[in-house]
């Protein structure tokens, strides 16, 4: 089975992990969607489905800085994702996904509201990205879908006509600035990253519909190890 | 959640940090991000690699 990669946002990790190692206490979700949540993260340990949760770098920053430091969230990581490896072409990368950033941020043309809010630091008095929109913009340059719990900020916070969905909109940007990737299912189709939220990627991976997800070329598959890989100006494959 | 409101705070000083930086600066705080994760990811041997992040794409 053809692996299917996804990035995930920090919340989706940190609640995946909990639910996983049964440390539920504070999960703020109804059972049965940690019931249908662990059936998930034990079908995918199980290779039952291939699915491959990537943390981006921005996630593994928020998740790995001192203030937030979790035992179980490396385990999970270790245990059940991957991490993108982009070396040497780093700063490439960082351009992109700062690029993307700010046009998630960007007022339409129509006068719509942006997919993303560009956030007001009153420390400095500039206008920045949220570390969101970086995230999206990660998981878009690596040509994947992100999944969150997050519908605030990325899927659906308004109900209102030009706000209906940002999941769309940023789907639109992305296919602006031409991210297209083959598709999951059909080779002979294209497609653009867009976020989901993690019930309905769950929801839609249990159904019987074909997943027109992004499947970007992905080398050196299953997991790198050490000693695979040989330290020189840049990683190398024995 | 602990950990979720203390990703929270971390995100906030984060944004605060990156308001404060040139766009170079920014970048470079972006590529050490990665570096970081790509060390992480080699020692606990979590890696996989995407080629199609090319030098020269933009």
């Amino acid at each position: 089975m053809k692996p299917l990669y996804v990035a995930i946002d920090s919340d989706v990790l940190i609640n995946f992990a909990k639910i996983y190692y049964g440390k539920e206490r504070g999960v703020s979700l109804t059972q049965n969607t940690k019931d249908r949540i662990i059936e998930f993260l034990n079908d995918v340990k199980s290779n039952k489905y291939a699915v491959r949760f990537i943390v981006p770098s921005v996630v593994f920053n928020e998740v790995h800085n001192p203030q937030v430091n979790s035992e179980i969230v490396d385990d999970f990581i270790k245990e059940l994702c991957y991490i993108p490896l982009i070396t040497p072409n780093e700063l490439n990368y960082a351009k992109k996904a700062e690029k993307l950033a700010y046009s998630y941020c960007e007022i339409n043309d129509d006068g719509g509201l942006s997919p993303m809010k560009i956030e007001y630091s009153a420390a400095t008095g500039k206008y920045v990205p949220s570390n969101d929109a970086y995230i999206m913009g990660e998981a878009t340059t690596l040509g994947i879908n992100l999944i969150t719990f997050n519908e605030k900020d990325y899927v659906s916070a308004s109900k209102t006509r030009y706000d209906k969905s940002r999941a769309h909109k940023i789907l639109e940007i992305n296919k602006n600035h031409r991210c297209f990737f083959d598709d999951y299912c059909n080779v002979s189709k294209i497609v653009s990253p867009r976020p989901y939220h993690a019930m309905e990627f769950i929801n839609l991976l249990y159904s019987d519909k074909f997943l027109h997800f992004p499947a970007p070329r992905v080398e050196y598959s299953p997991r790198i190890g050490k000693n695979q890989i040989k330290f020189n100006d840049s990683f190398l494959i024995r | 959640m602990q950990e979720i409101e203390n990703v929270k705070k971390v995100r906030e000083k984060m944004h605060k940090e990156r308001a404060k930086m040139s766009q170079q600066q920014r970048l470079e705080s972006l590529v050490a991000m990665v570096k970081e994760a790509e060390a992480f990811a080699i020692e606990n041997e979590v890696a996989v690699k995407f080629p199609d992040v090319k030098e020269g794409e933009q």
